[in-house]
């Protein structure tokens, strides 16, 4: 067969290594015949927005690692996974389709977001494991009078910043109507609503009353992570990718999901993959054989589980079936997922399926109206705002 | 300023001065050096101090990457930086001597015309110049880059360098060689060409700085299937290591090095060619 | 010949400068798409929607704000340090060549080195708690207003290497006579400075001004590593804004249009203040 040059674009982390994606790519590549894989790394910059410079410019990439598929999806760009694929691998085939086609597999689950705690200064101050929210904010208000900082908060990043907005929009909101999204995009329903303006109302209450440290805009994720390891912050609002560093404590770490208002438990569960296809690509056929193989490839679940916590789906790959290290929460946490008694909903404004689409560039305005409110801006004006973003983009 | 005038305590306060003034303005200079050189345990708690101890371990790492970047990198910005300096200047010292020497209408709008390409936000012309690139077969290529390199913005500096400089120079100089019968493009090359050197200096060191520390002309023009130039390689490594401080300054070390010393070598030359690089034409 | 050679220059510019903005200034009244290939003609409307478009004049006032401090601060800077650093020791030598070290490294570079000085947990403030100073402990790049004039500093610390450089090279160009003949008169060092020196040095102004104009009026770079345009896009660029637009809202049409404006903002500033600046030089 003809040789070709299979262009991978990825994005490295300090979990997510170059040579994680060298040692693994590589393996991807081995079974299928005439295959050169050529990684591309994508600069610090939005992923998704980098992927659309590229295609701007003719050069997308054959295959593109945790795209916001959104806006590709409707431009034709993407190939879908195939079905036979998609139920012999995965535990749940339908969780990433938009329309009854999966551009990205249902690989693994995270929780965004969830709460780690220092357990020793939980300890300390005889405090119990919150259930409600009210709870929450006692426990929140008794450390911050004990003289720590009651969670750290990384408000630097965009993304960081909305990670607490965006859990209480989904507990609150999404907790009460999982189709909420589609309602609003429908009109049915606005940001402007009470229910909305309330749970925003309450990421309000968190800034004012100090349970986030005042200068918060200025940490960065890395910034709030050593805050928290250093033992100066008692809880950490976190991604459950989060469960693959909390080993880095050196005081005992334990978990409990967002509390809601009547003590229910909702979890706020993302179920993603990480490559899609692009339907511009040389060879498709032998592009999707690559991205299948990458994604089946036990050592890639095993890493995911390890390095970045990732509930994985793929059938037989789960953390027990491969044997994976991880701590204790891990499994703690896992267990909240698969609790028929829990609701589950998809994370707000951050999955991607028919549930949650978004308008082009609105994530960037929900992430930016999560720092305005933290600046003191108004929340109805706030939430009005978004109002008009989501129908300009829309 | 008169070399006579101070007195030898005068001139002692004066250099006390001087060298206090740099040493507070280069500061974070002193941060970024001391830090490349500690491991990061020191550069959290003792980002000011000296070293210690002393590792060569920010930089062996970087130079020692499974995925290449810095080498890469390396490379590519040089091939790219010297074939763009090297095209400029011929170029630029020519449309500069047509302005100076021609002086007609033409002449002028073409130089008003150039001019104003410094102020073109170079966002602005990315997509179209792929277009233009791809239609002459040298999208994504080297050769691209180099051309959209040469002919846009940095054209226009260049030429307004050099204007301003040859305006400087006797006209009678180069006619007494016109009546010789040497042709201008001779006069130009022998005569007029050698003369220029403050200018070519100034030309090379900040068209070769911009290119060498440009970010975003390479990831839109050149892309990055081509492998990725040194600035942009930083960029990557910023993802990577957002909090690995000795391994972000052991890179941007690295990746400054080259450039800097190409500065020193050519900076005797320059400050008098930027000068008289105010175009009066 | 000439004439040939230097249409080949010409050729490049057309091709690569003139020939793009055309299309760009075309795609302007389109709802291009950067993932698409079809757009449609919607005429002005992307004008009249950036007259109205409350982002974007936040993004033109953070430019106007980081543009006037940076040019007054680079310059200003440039100025004492070239006054300062004028002597013909080669210790000055050492100093000068230091001096431009900012401007020989990428923004990206220097961004990342006040990045570990300025972020919370950054240098200055554990300086700042060191010496028992707690209380003036900011988030430096996490308050709006800090942030804007963090961005400003980094930017004008950066653009004082070449101003200096630039002032440096004016005022060596005074001829010493000149300075001589005034201090015999009794003139003393600020007379000299201010009545003979910073006349003469007029062309070296218009240059270093319109540089750093023309520099922080495009600026992208240093904000992109320093804030992302955060928090709550409050610290963007125009240029910043009109790449999210671009690639973030799939709205490569409506970003040209603010090119296009953003150029003519650029154009008119630069060749009002070169004009004006051209009448003080004094020439010799």
């Amino acid at each position: 067969m003809e040789e070709f040059d299979l262009e991978v674009l990825v994005f490295e982390t300090p979990a997510l290594t170059p040579e994680f994606w060298d040692a693994t790519l590589a393996a991807a590549a081995a079974p299928i015949d005439g295959v050169n894989v050529v990684k591309l790394v994508t600069p610090d910059l939005d992923r998704t927005a980098y992927a659309k410079q590229l295609q701007a410019a003719g050069q997308l990439p054959d295959i593109l690692a945790a795209l916001n598929v959104n806006d590709f999806v409707e431009a034709d760009l993407l190939v879908p996974y195939r079905d036979d694929y998609l139920n012999e691998h995965y535990l749940f085939p339908d969780a990433t389709k938009i329309d009854g086609n999966a551009w990205q597999t249902p690989t693994g689950g995270q929780i965004i977001t969830m709460v780690f705690y220092n357990e020793t200064v939980f300890a300390d101050l005889s405090l119990d494991v919150p259930t409600t929210y009210a709870e929450f904010v006692g426990v929140a208000q008794a450390v911050r009078d004990a003289g720590f900082v009651p969670i750290s908060y990384a408000g630097a990043e965009p993304w960081s910043a909305s990670l607490t907005l965006s859990t209480l929009m989904a507990v609150d909101v999404l907790g009460q109507d999982p189709d909420w999204v589609i309602r609003r995009t429908a009109g049915e329903v606005s940001f402007s609503d009470d229910n909305v303006v309330a749970a925003a109302n309450k990421w309000k209450h968190f800034v004012d009353e100090g349970l986030v440290d005042a200068g918060a805009l200025g940490v960065n994720y890395d910034g709030a992570t050593n805050a928290f390891l250093d033992g100066e912050a008692a809880m950490y609002m976190m991604g459950s990718w989060w469960l693959g560093a909390a080993g880095q404590a050196d005081f005992p770490v334990g978990v409990f999901p967002f509390p809601t208002d009547s003590g229910d438990v909702v979890i706020p569960l993302h179920v993603g993959g990480n490559l899609s296809v692009s339907a511009l690509a040389e060879d498709i056929e032998r592009a999707m054989q690559f991205a299948e193989n990458w994604h089946t490839d036990p050592e890639v679940s095993r890493f995911l589980i390890e390095s970045d916590g990732l509930f994985v789906y793929v059938k037989g790959q789960g953390a027990p079936d491969l044997g994976a290290e991880v701590l204790p929460i891990y499994n703690e946490a896992f267990a909240w997922t698969t609790d028929p008694s829990n609701t589950v909903v998809p994370p707000f404004a951050w999955t991607v399926n028919d549930r949650m689409l978004m308008p082009p560039g609105f994530n960037d305005e929900f992430y930016a109206a999560a720092q305005n409110i933290f600046l003191g801006d108004d929340v109805v004006d706030e939430m009005a705002r978004l109002d008009e973003a989501f129908d300009i983009a829309n | 300023m008169s070399r006579t005038r101070e007195t030898t305590l005068s001139r002692r306060t004066r250099l006390l001065l001087a060298a206090i003034s740099v040493a507070a303005f280069s500061l974070p200079l002193y941060i970024a050096a001391v830090n490349v050189f500690k491991f990061n345990t020191q550069i959290t708690r003792q980002p000011l101090a000296l070293p210690s101890p002393v590792t060569t371990q920010n930089l062996v790492d970087g130079l020692t990457r499974s995925d290449n970047l810095l080498w890469i990198g390396l490379r590519n910005s040089t091939i790219i930086s010297i074939a763009t300096v090297v095209l400029i200047v011929p170029v630029a010292a020519t449309v500069a001597y047509w302005v100076v020497r021609r002086r007609n209408r033409i002449t002028k709008i073409a130089l008003m015309v150039l001019m104003s390409g410094m102020m073109i936000p170079p966002h602005v012309v990315f997509i179209p110049a792929v277009e233009v690139l791809e239609f002459l077969g040298i999208a994504r290529t080297f050769p691209g880059l180099v051309l959209f390199n040469v002919g846009g913005g940095f054209l226009s500096f260049a030429v307004f360098v050099y204007v301003g400089f040859m305006l400087t120079l006797p006209k009678n100089l180069d006619e007494a060689a016109l009546v010789d019968g040497a042709t201008r493009m001779q006069m130009l090359m022998y005569v007029v060409f050698p003369l220029l050197r403050p200018a070519t200096a100034t030309v090379a060191i900040f068209i070769g700085l911009w290119t060498w520390n440009d970010l975003v002309t390479p990831l839109f023009i050149l892309g990055p299937s081509q492998g990725i130039t040194i600035t942009s390689g930083i960029f990557v490594a910023l993802g990577q290591y957002n909090n690995d401080y000795g391994q972000m300054f052991g890179i941007m070390f690295l990746a400054s090095i080259p450039i800097l010393i190409y500065y020193l070598l050519l900076q005797k030359q320059f400050t008098s060619g930027l000068l008289s690089g105010s175009s009066k034409g | 010949m000439l004439d040939v050679a230097a249409s080949g220059g010409l050729l490049l510019f057309t091709t690569f400068v003139l020939i793009p903005l055309a299309m760009s200034f075309y795609v302007g009244f389109t709802d291009q798409n950067p993932l698409l290939k079809d757009a449609n003609f919607v005429g002005l409307d992307n004008y009249r929607e950036l007259i109205g478009d409350e982002s974007l004049h936040r993004a033109l006032k953070n430019t106007a704000k980081l543009t006037i401090a940076a040019t007054i601060g680079a310059n200003l800077g440039g100025l004492v340090l070239a006054v300062v650093l004028d002597g013909t020791s080669r210790y000055y030598r050492v100093l000068r060549t230091m001096v431009f070290v900012p401007q020989v490294l990428s923004a990206v570079v220097v961004s990342f080195i006040f990045v570990t000085i300025l972020s919370n947990r950054g240098i200055l403030n554990s300086v700042l708690g060191s010496i028992g100073l707690e209380s003036l402990a900011e988030p430096w790049l996490g308050k709006p207003d800090l942030a804007l004039w963090s961005i400003a500093t980094v930017v004008t610390w950066q653009m004082i290497g070449f101003t200096t450089v630039v002032y440096l090279a004016a005022l060596q160009s005074v001829p010493d006579d000149l300075l001589e003949a005034a201090r015999i008169d009794g003139a003393g060092a600020w007379k000299r400075f201010s009545k003979i020196s910073f006349p003469l040095m007029g062309q070296g102004l218009t240059i270093a001004v319109t540089i750093v104009l023309i520099t922080t009026l495009r600026l992208y770079d240093h904000v992109a590593v320093l804030t992302s345009g955060g928090p709550g896009f409050r610290t963007e660029t125009a240029v910043f804004y009109l790449l999210r637009m671009g690639f973030t809202n799939n709205r490569i049409g409506y970003a040209s249009s603010i090119a296009f404006v953003l150029l003519l903002i650029i154009g008119s500033v630069s060749a009002i203040l070169v004009s004006l600046m051209r009448r003080r030089e004094v020439q010799l």
